[in-house]
């Protein structure tokens, strides 16, 4: 009798499929994959640790750096939470600004989302074509806040400045620009033969198993599960707003495509709604400069592009929390990939890690 | 070059050594020297395609980069894996690129040549004219396979050894459907020499290509399986295996994989002009038009060839990979049985129509 | 299988589709021979004007990651006026993230200690160059930045600013 032995193979944490510094420990049968345990930690940066040293405002440039794909998303989860723990009320410009902000930034992350997943799977042409998108939101961004990844677009109280003349007729230009650009990404991908055979029943993970793991954002609404915190909890503007929030049938690797398509022109059409909803008026809140919140508890999540992005902080009655948790989506997500890749060949495993769409710096902290 | 110089050689050394060693000589640069652009002419075109410019530093409109390329990896340090068995992973890169160059011995890149009146006799513009050629090249373009397998199993890397294994699984599908296809050609010029097949399109006054569009359809696509190109790059697809077969390779070696396979597209497109687009012919070679315009093979055969290259490149620009097994699937389930409709097809059109 | 899909209308579409960007505009910006204008927003290098400093402190107690480091003492004017004068202004540049949180805290707000300063051309052949900025450097770096590429833009100019910088730092204490 042979010996026969199973292979382990070490993907990562330097691979280019694995998304930063994933490392994903492969036991392989031929191509066959029998087990994968994901290893994370290479980017730790014990931020959950720096939040309790620093004051509350002086927490949100930490925020950036998490999620940076999605900072503005990032920011607004914090900032959201640091505003219920005090009782502040946000000025109703800055809440349209920050759900422009935010829905931006959506179609920013899921244009990265997009090119990088395209590129695991082969495609390498839609990856210039979104980055190429993405510049025009990064250029607004930079006209914004003065920044173009770590944002640090939004604070305490309201937003980090007012809009700069000018912006919003730039930003319905990239509307006009985005609309007619996503049908390119479209023709490339989506009725192709081979995209279609390389995602379409790869990965698949049925509602139940999706409430089950804690999954949130496009992979759960793949999987049929019409859940979106912008509408389950709605905060800000987004109750005014008129969107469908798209859901897959068959919870697979392409649903999920199609979902994140959908979400990037529906967020285009909020933007549209959210520029009539402009009205002059203050973009931080009055009487904002130390904060120094009672002992309190508080858990605020937001709809991040990734998922359900929630801050729990924890406050002593010092100006500096006293915990502060974070509840990445990526994190929840990514546990579900050995379940995910059992089965599957390695060509499915980039395919996958490509669909959860993970951001290490959210996920190791 | 007047006779009297070459008068104190024999007519057989004439012949039989010097001509051949002299054009398999200038064969080699012409072909080694469109080989180094080819790989510029890929990054131009995939960053045109891809709203990029591209390299643009090297010299006016980059023209030195493939030498900046040569330069750079020739000095770079040879790395070889610990474990690695160094013999074998010294030969794979020379295994992968002798067979490749090899092919060009018999491909005919046009009928004769006097070399703008030059010389007095004209002289076929090919090295060898075998009258099995296609089945050498089939067999020699088998062989490459040998230095991806050395390479992926000689590295010590399970990467590189997935790989391998990848490229065996994928040749032993595409070949079959390949020489499937070939064999329809064959039908209809009735000769193995390559000379002779594209003799036959002159006779026709048709490419093959239109006859066989089935023929030449699998023989594309079975010829970007062979030179491991997307949609089928699985040996080395990077975003699974890093760089499949050749990850651990470095330098000069580095340099001879990359070149092999633009050699290897170069063989494709060499072949498929040859087998379907009339070789050095210009197309509808029986017109009238061309007795009285000057026959230009070389430059009708070099522009079939780059018009093949840019839609390799065109082609990796725009589709996803393939899965490997899903490769085996299309060619075993889809390829073969249309290389064998296309083949029964042919022996009809051969039969009834171009008596 | 669809007889759409014999045809292969999809592959054919993709290809139209990349092969309609061949022959468009680039989007590549050439760097270092074209440069593109930064907002007025962009956060930049910073740039001081220890003449209008309070001395308030409020920016280095607000920085996210501790890196202002400030020295002050108090000193009379002629006119008989108190006021503080900073001996000390040192930022550790390296490992700023440039988040602008001290400049919204600046109560003397875009005069005195301001990023908006257009300038992200920092790179230095000198390991020391780019890690520790002290008061003189921050004052002079900006100035001399733009004066070496032909003066300050007219979007991102300072009131106080100065082409050949000529800003007079005041006295340290140890100075005096």
């Amino acid at each position: 009798m042979l010996d026969i032995q199973e292979l382990e193979i070490n993907m990562g944490p330097q691979h280019p499929a694995t998304h930063g510094v994933l490392r994903i420990i492969l036991k392989l049968d031929g191509e066959k994959i029998v087990g994968a345990r994901p290893v994370i930690g290479y980017l730790h940066r014990g931020t959950e640790k720096i939040f309790e040293s620093q004051t509350y405002s002086g927490n949100v440039p930490h925020t950036d750096r998490l999620d940076y794909t999605a900072a503005a998303t990032s920011n607004h989860a914090y900032c959201g939470a640091v505003e219920k723990l005090l009782g502040i009320e946000v000025p109703r410009r800055a809440r349209v600004v920050r759900v422009i902000l935010d829905e931006l930034q959506r179609i920013a992350s899921h244009l990265i989302w997009l090119g990088t997943h395209a590129l695991d799977i082969g495609a390498m042409t839609p990856f210039f074509y979104n980055f190429r998108e993405r510049e025009y939101i990064l250029d607004l961004f930079e006209e914004f806040c003065g920044a173009r990844l770590t944002l640090h677009c939004m604070k305490v109280g309201g937003v980090y400045d007012d809009l700069p003349p000018g912006w919003i007729e730039k930003l319905q230009r990239f509307i006009e620009v985005f609309d007619k650009a996503v049908w390119d990404y479209e023709d490339l991908l989506t009725g192709n033969r081979i995209w279609k055979q390389r995602t379409i029943g790869v990965g698949v993970i049925s509602p139940e198993e999706a409430i089950d793991w804690g999954l949130t954002g496009p992979p759960l609404r793949g999987s049929g599960v019409k859940w979106d915190v912008r509408r389950a909890l709605p905060y800000e503007i987004y109750p005014e707003l008129e969107f469908d929030i798209p859901v897959g049938r068959n919870g697979d690797t392409y649903d999920r495509y199609l979902v994140r398509m959908e979400e990037m022109r529906q967020s285009s059409r909020i933007l549209k709604q959210c520029i009539q909803k402009l009205e002059p008026g203050d973009v931080v809140a009055k009487g904002v400069r130390v904060l120094r919140p009672k002992p309190a508890e508080v858990y605020f999540s937001v709809e991040a592009p990734k998922g359900e992005l929630g801050y729990h902080i924890l406050s002593d009655g010092t100006d500096k929390p006293h915990r502060v948790k974070v509840r990445p989506p990526c994190f929840v997500n990514l546990q579900v990939l050995p379940a995910l890749v059992k089965g599957h060949l390695v060509a499915d495993v980039v395919a996958v890690i490509g669909t959860l769409d993970i951001v290490l710096g959210e996920i190791d902290r | 070059m007047s006779p009297e110089l070459l008068s104190w050689m024999s007519p057989e050394l004439l012949n039989w050594v010097v001509i051949p060693a002299v054009k398999t000589a200038v064969i080699l640069a012409i072909v080694l020297t469109i080989v180094a652009y080819a790989t510029l002419l890929e990054r131009k075109v995939l960053a045109y395609i891809q709203a990029r410019v591209g390299p643009n530093r090297a010299g006016p409109k980059a023209i030195l980069q493939p030498l900046a390329d040569g330069f750079k990896l020739m000095s770079k340090e040879d790395l070889v894996p610990d474990g690695a068995m160094r013999f074998l992973h010294l030969l794979a890169p020379i295994l992968i690129m002798v067979p490749a160059l090899a092919i060009f011995a018999f491909i005919p890149m046009g009928d004769t040549t006097t070399l703008f009146g030059l010389l007095e006799e004209p002289v076929p513009i090919f090295v060898a004219d075998l009258n099995v050629a296609v089945l050498f090249v089939i067999g020699f373009a088998g062989l490459g396979l040998y230095g991806v397998v050395l390479g992926g199993w000689a590295s010590n890397s399970k990467y590189s050894l997935l790989g391998a294994l990848r490229s065996a699984a994928q040749i032993v599908s595409y070949e079959v459907p390949q020489a499937l296809a070939l064999i329809g050609v064959l039908v209809l010029a009735g000769s193995m020499s390559l000379v002779r097949i594209v003799e036959a399109q002159r006779e026709m006054g048709v490419w093959f290509a239109f006859p066989g569009f089935l023929a030449f359809f699998i023989y594309f696509v079975c010829g970007v399986a062979e030179t491991n190109r997307n949609p089928f790059d699985l040996p080395e697809c990077e975003s699974e295996l890093v760089n499949g077969y050749f990850t651990e390779y470095s330098g000069v070696k580095f340099a001879l994989f990359y070149m092999a396979e633009y050699a290897n597209i170069l063989v494709v497109s060499c072949l498929s002009t040859i087998l379907f687009l009339g070789g050095w012919l210009p197309p509808f070679p029986s017109l009238a038009v061309w007795q009285h315009l000057p026959s230009l093979p070389l430059f009708w055969f070099l522009a079939k060839v780059f018009v093949f290259i840019f839609f390799y490149i065109w082609v990796r620009a725009t589709f996803p990979r393939y899965r490997f097994d899903q490769l085996m699937g299309l060619m075993w389930k889809w390829m073969l049985p249309l290389a064998l409709a296309n083949l029964i097809l042919l022996a009809l059109v051969k039969l009834w129509l171009l008596k | 299988m669809k007889f759409k899909d014999l045809l292969l209308v999809d592959l054919l579409l993709g290809l139209w589709t990349t092969i309609k960007h061949f022959p468009r505009k680039k989007f590549t910006v050439q760097y270092p021979e074209k440069k593109l204008a930064v907002p007025q927003r962009f956060r930049g290098m910073f740039r001081l004007n220890v003449n209008t400093c309070l001395g308030c402190l409020m920016c280095q107690n607000a920085c996210p990651i501790d890196i202002i480091h400030m020295e002050v003492h108090d000193e009379t004017t002629p006119e008989g006026k108190k006021r503080k004068v900073v001996d000390r202004f040192d930022i550790d540049i390296k490992r700023c993230m440039f988040c602008g949180i001290c400049e919204s805290v600046c109560p003397n707000k875009g005069k005195m200690l301001t990023l908006r300063t257009g300038s992200y051309e920092w790179a230095a052949y000198e390991r020391d160059h780019a890690l520790y900025f002290d008061r003189e450097r921050l004052t002079h770096a900006v100035d001399e930045y733009w004066a070496a590429r032909g003066g300050w833009p007219e979007h991102l100019r300072p009131p106080d600013a100065a082409d050949p910088c000529a800003c007079i730092l005041p006295p340290k204490k140890e100075d005096a």
